[in-house]
């Protein structure tokens, strides 16, 4: 964790309250500049193609 | 629920369809839209017009306008609004504005496709000019070994620290590969959210444990589809299917009211390297070498595509699912009518009954004039 990360974030990324019962493994984020991108990983929200499976 | 007691009980209110309920008319069956439960429920047509009176009359004035046999019907749909939740009785229609239907996105391009066959294509600029349009979601398809995971590590490596969020892969299946090599690739690169293994031994599914448990497992679940299928090239695209209809929403709702749900703000490298709305359309915008894809994305040519309104194309005009399917204009019914429905489109809005696309008259003729298009590319342009 580097100490340059916003207070919100190092809250979030460092405690240990996301490991419980239900998390076993951390995970790690990379931060681009895209900051957001990591931490709320978005989906499109409609096929990008509809190829025949 | 006693119908009866109920609608006497407010026969002096209006009936509000919520504003996330949208009612969308069909030829033979109608749907509403629920935006916010992101689901779609189908009555008959019949009951379509009652949406206009409910703006114009109050209940009890409503009732009154149907024979006393119709009102048994109505009961029976109204049990089916109220079991829904899609209506509630209301004193003033007007505290509960329309969502506005307006559509826009923070980029030029939204989602980009790079086909992928026999040759190698020069990534980092492709994905150097997609981050400058701002493009969100980028698919790669490979139909042959070329592009090989060690490919596609690389790929989802360049994408870091761009505007693209998201990657999906499909690609064929190496036997030198295990499960874990493929899991692996996924939980090492969290922008993959899609991985499709095509050609394999069997068909089945890897699940991406990500170490969550219980509710929280749902919210980061991703599996590896693995089928037998062989995908050769971009004619196996175009397929609309029941299932392939999106889940609704309000972005995609608005967005399919004004544009095409699959062309608008897409870009595409075909297989060689050529530039266009989708692969498997016959129009090319040059080769990605030679051009820069922010020029032809701002070319008024390249964006015509984008506008192909599901209203203005035949037979899907009158289909009530038209705001949830993402359409194809590459194999079209009468390839040589622009506004003719999608060829791989196996629903038939006039007997509302979806059956294998393949099996309608002159389909088998249409898709062999796509394939001789496919072998003898001067044909396609």
């Amino acid at each position: 964790m580097t100490e340059r990360l916003p207070l919100g974030y190092r809250r979030i990324l460092v405690s240990d309250d996301i490991l419980d019962d239900e998390a076993t493994k951390r995970l790690t984020f990379e931060h681009s500049k895209y900051r957001h991108v990591s931490t709320n990983v978005r989906r499109p929200l409609k096929p990008i193609s509809k190829v025949e499976l | 629920m006693d119908m009866k007691k109920v609608l006497a009980d407010s026969l002096g209110k209006h009936v509000l369809l919520f504003t996330d309920c949208v009612p969308v008319e069909g030829h033979t069956a109608s749907a509403i839209y629920d935006l916010t439960r992101g689901r779609i429920s189908t009555f008959p047509s019949e009951y379509f017009p009652l949406f206009k009176l409910f703006r114009t009359h109050r209940l009890g004035e409503l009732l009154d306008t149907f024979s006393e046999d119709d009102r048994a019907n109505l009961h029976d749909f109204f049990g089916f609004l109220l079991g829904n939740e899609y209506v509630a009785f209301v004193d003033d229609l007007a505290a509960f504005p329309e969502i506005p239907s307006a559509w826009d996105a923070p980029c030029s391009i939204e989602n980009a496709i790079i086909d992928v066959n026999t040759q190698r294509h020069d990534y980092r600029k492709i994905v150097s000019e997609l981050d400058a349009l701002g493009c969100e979601h980028l698919q790669v398809r490979s139909y042959s070994p070329v592009f090989t995971v060690s490919d596609l590590v690389d790929l989802a490596r360049l994408c870091r620290g761009t505007s693209i969020q998201t990657l999906q892969a499909v690609i064929p299946h190496d036997p030198m590969n295990s499960d874990d090599d493929y899991v692996s690739v996924v939980t090492s690169n969290r922008i993959l959210v899609g991985l499709v293994v095509h050609s394999a031994s069997q068909d089945r599914r890897i699940r991406v444990d990500y170490g969550a448990r219980g509710t929280s497992a749902k919210l980061v679940a991703m599996e590896i589809e693995m089928t037998t299928k062989k995908l050769e090239s971009d004619l196996d695209c175009g397929s609309i299917t029941k299932k392939q209809l999106l889940r609704p929403s309000t972005p995609t709702f608005n967005e399919l009211h004004h544009f095409n749900g699959c062309l608008n703000r897409k870009i595409s490298i075909d297989e060689n390297g050529q530039v266009r709305n989708c692969p498997a359309m016959g129009r090319s915008f040059g080769h990605y070498q030679s051009v820069t894809l922010s020029d032809i994305v701002a070319g008024p040519s390249f964006q015509n595509a984008w506008r192909a309104r599901k209203d203005e194309i035949k037979v899907c005009q009158d289909c009530q699912y038209r705001y949830a399917c993402t359409d194809c204009r590459a194999f079209l019914e009468d390839p040589d009518s622009e506004d003719s429905k999608p060829l791989k489109c196996g629903y038939d809005p006039y007997t509302d009954s979806w059956t294998d696309w393949r099996g309608r008259p002159g389909a088998a003729a249409t898709w062999e004039t796509y394939r001789k298009r496919r072998l003898l590319p001067i044909l396609k342009g």
